[in-house]
């Protein structure tokens, strides 16, 4: 990223529902055990990504995932966790 | 939190730390928040309602509520004193306390050089009449306070020299004031080398120059707001008539070469921004600072440090030949100079941010953080957008409070942390909202720490002038309608939490993790 261009991110006005797509690569806070299926789950907004693996002590942690599938509808999704990279501040 | 149960534990240990004890209150989780309750409330009485603007004074109120909060605490003691340890060797602390040391070595160092005197001369120069004097002065308070980091600072010297200027140019002493605290305001948002942009970055896990460059559309946006306004004010708002020339204060205090440091100032900002580590950013920064005050001659070598030795010392006969030392009477023996009393002048707030720390701990340990936290989830901050606004009133709210607004960032900075990264908001949009209205609201109440320090500036101005009258010194309790770049700054994000304008997450893009700070 540019000098320049980081001055400019973030000027929009930006959706709760962001969308992403299969194959990329993400890191996010994993938010939640979901109380229906019992999956592992990183809120982004209001977006929902469901994890296919990981155990229940990384909730609160900023991990990298892959994304495996995306609903562009449901704004829900399922990705792998790759690694732990750090715990969240606090 | 305990993390080190299940298969992937060893990996957790390795980045959190051996296994904590939790801490069990008499009365359940929620007394766990005594020390920081305690704190808060003693923090109110002393700035708010005695109107005490002393940071050691906040330092001995948490060491008192640290004491009584142990008397809620069940079984061995012990644990609940290691946590005080714990706490305070947190690394969020520590980054604190290296950039404050760095940032207060660099803003003395500017202020000896005549960074102000060059700001008097601009402002001179551009020759400005009453109506766009507040408009100048907001525009060169906020440039300084960009510079040296520190809001207070400005407040204190614009209202020293700029202020009694405006007056005799016939400038609205109301509005004048509120575009001295709007600079401030500014300043204090958006400086690398603030107090508060520091904490904003390190308790959300940013680094500083992706944070000042992520605020600077924010910042823009009220400054421009704000500059508009107090250019129509200017000239809606009538000053006092006052038969003397502004001229003469002017040229006493002017120093053109002074403005050199606005390099110094530049090259921290675009260092930082760059991506170099803060340390390194402001060591830059210094380095031209120090080598600018003694090739121009805006301040001798002694005036960045200086040892007095005492004339009984057994170097007294060679020391005083050296450009950074001078032989004095025993009882005046000491070190001085920018370095070091840009250092020293964070010492008290680097101890009451160990020991606030601690206090967060011994409420996250004993669960009173949790239950917060669950009770704003589940009934305030239901979404993201919801969260962001949540963000924005709960920080205003403590700011209203606490006003010393550094006290009041650190004390709120974890549920910031912990409200966004349940949505996945971006760090730096984190350390923005956090930032915005700390810096923001300090200046505007009539109880913030940055009013009542001007104020008391502007107490001091009859008996340092014979034509300035009492009448002429501004009430706090006058000014905070006029501080217009503390309220845009407020309205922009309160504005961009309830549309998303700005909004980033976590899986936009990435802080510098290698440099933390």
């Amino acid at each position: 990223m540019s000098m320049f261009s980081k001055f400019l991110t973030g000027m929009s006005f930006r959706s709760t529902t962001p969308t992403f797509e299969a194959g990329e690569e993400i890191e996010v806070y994993v938010t939640e055990l979901d109380e229906e299926s019992g999956e592992l789950v990183a809120q982004v907004g209001e977006t929902r990504l469901y994890f296919e693996n990981g155990e229940a002590d990384i909730i609160g942690c900023r991990v990298l995932a892959t994304v495996e599938s995306f609903n562009d509808a449901e704004h829900r999704g399922r990705v792998t966790h790759r690694e732990t990279l750090s715990q969240g501040s606090f | 939190m305990s993390d080190t149960d299940s298969g992937d534990g060893t990996e957790i240990e390795e980045i959190s730390g051996p296994d904590v004890e939790a801490i069990e209150f008499y009365g359940g989780r929620w007394m766990s928040v005594i020390p920081i309750g305690v704190f808060i409330l003693w923090a109110i009485v002393q700035s708010g309602l005695f109107g005490i603007g002393d940071t050691t004074g906040l330092v001995a109120g948490m060491l008192v509520a640290l004491i009584v909060g142990m008397f809620f605490a069940k079984g061995d003691w012990k644990n609940y004193a290691n946590t005080i340890f714990d706490g305070m060797t947190k690394r969020v602390a520590a980054t604190a306390v290296v950039a404050w040391l760095w940032a207060g070595m660099f803003s003395n160092t500017l202020q000896a050089g005549g960074f102000v005197g060059g700001l008097v001369w601009a402002a001179n120069a551009a020759d400005v009449g009453g109506a766009l004097f507040p408009a100048a002065t907001f525009i060169l308070a906020a440039l300084f306070t960009t510079g040296i980091g520190t809001g207070y600072g400005a407040a204190v010297a614009f209202s020293a020299l700029f202020f009694p200027a405006g007056i005799l140019l016939g400038a609205n002493p109301v509005l004048l004031f509120g575009a001295i605290l709007s600079g401030a305001v500014f300043g204090d948002n958006l400086a690398p080398v603030s107090d508060t942009t520091i904490v904003s970055a390190v308790t959300q896990d940013a680094d500083i120059g992706g944070v000042v460059a992520s605020r600077f559309k924010y910042a823009v946006i009220a400054a421009v707001l704000a500059l508009v306004a107090y250019v129509f004010a200017g000239n809606a708002m009538a000053g006092l008539d006052i038969s003397q020339q502004a001229q003469d204060l002017f040229v006493q205090n002017s120093e053109p070469a002074g403005l050199l440091h606005l390099v110094s100032m530049l090259v921290v900002i675009v260092t930082a921004v760059m991506g170099r580590h803060i340390v390194e950013a402001i060591s830059w920064g210094l380095i031209v600072a120090v080598v600018f005050n003694v090739v121009f001659d805006l301040a001798p070598l002694s005036d960045v440090l200086l040892f007095k030795v005492p004339e009984t010392s057994a170097a007294a006969s060679w020391a005083g030949s050296l450009p950074i030392a001078e032989v004095v009477a025993a009882e005046n023996a000491g070190v001085t100079g920018s370095i070091y009393n840009g250092a020293a002048g964070f010492f008290p707030l680097i101890v009451l941010v160990l020991l606030i720390v601690a206090g967060s701990e011994i409420m996250i340990r004993g669960g009173g953080f949790e239950a917060i936290q669950e009770w704003l989830l589940e009934n305030v901050a239901t979404g993201v957008r919801k969260a962001e606004t949540t963000m924005v009133v709960g920080t205003a709210l403590v700011n209203s409070m606490i006003t010393i607004n550094t006290a009041a960032e650190i004390a709120i900075a974890p549920y910031i942390a912990r409200i966004g990264q349940r949505y996945n908001i971006n760090s730096y949009r984190r350390a923005n909202i956090l930032d915005a209205n700390t810096s923001a609201l300090g200046y505007i109440f009539p109880w913030g720490g940055g009013v009542l320090i001007g104020f008391a500036t502007l107490q001091g101005l009859p008996g340092q002038y014979e034509w300035f009258t009492s009448a002429m010194v501004v009430n706090p309790v006058q000014v905070w309608p006029y501080v217009f770049h503390g309220w845009f700054l407020f309205g922009v994000f309160l504005l961009s939490a309830l549309t998303g304008f700005g909004l980033e997450y976590t899986t936009d893009r990435k802080s510098k993790d290698v440099t933390r700070l």
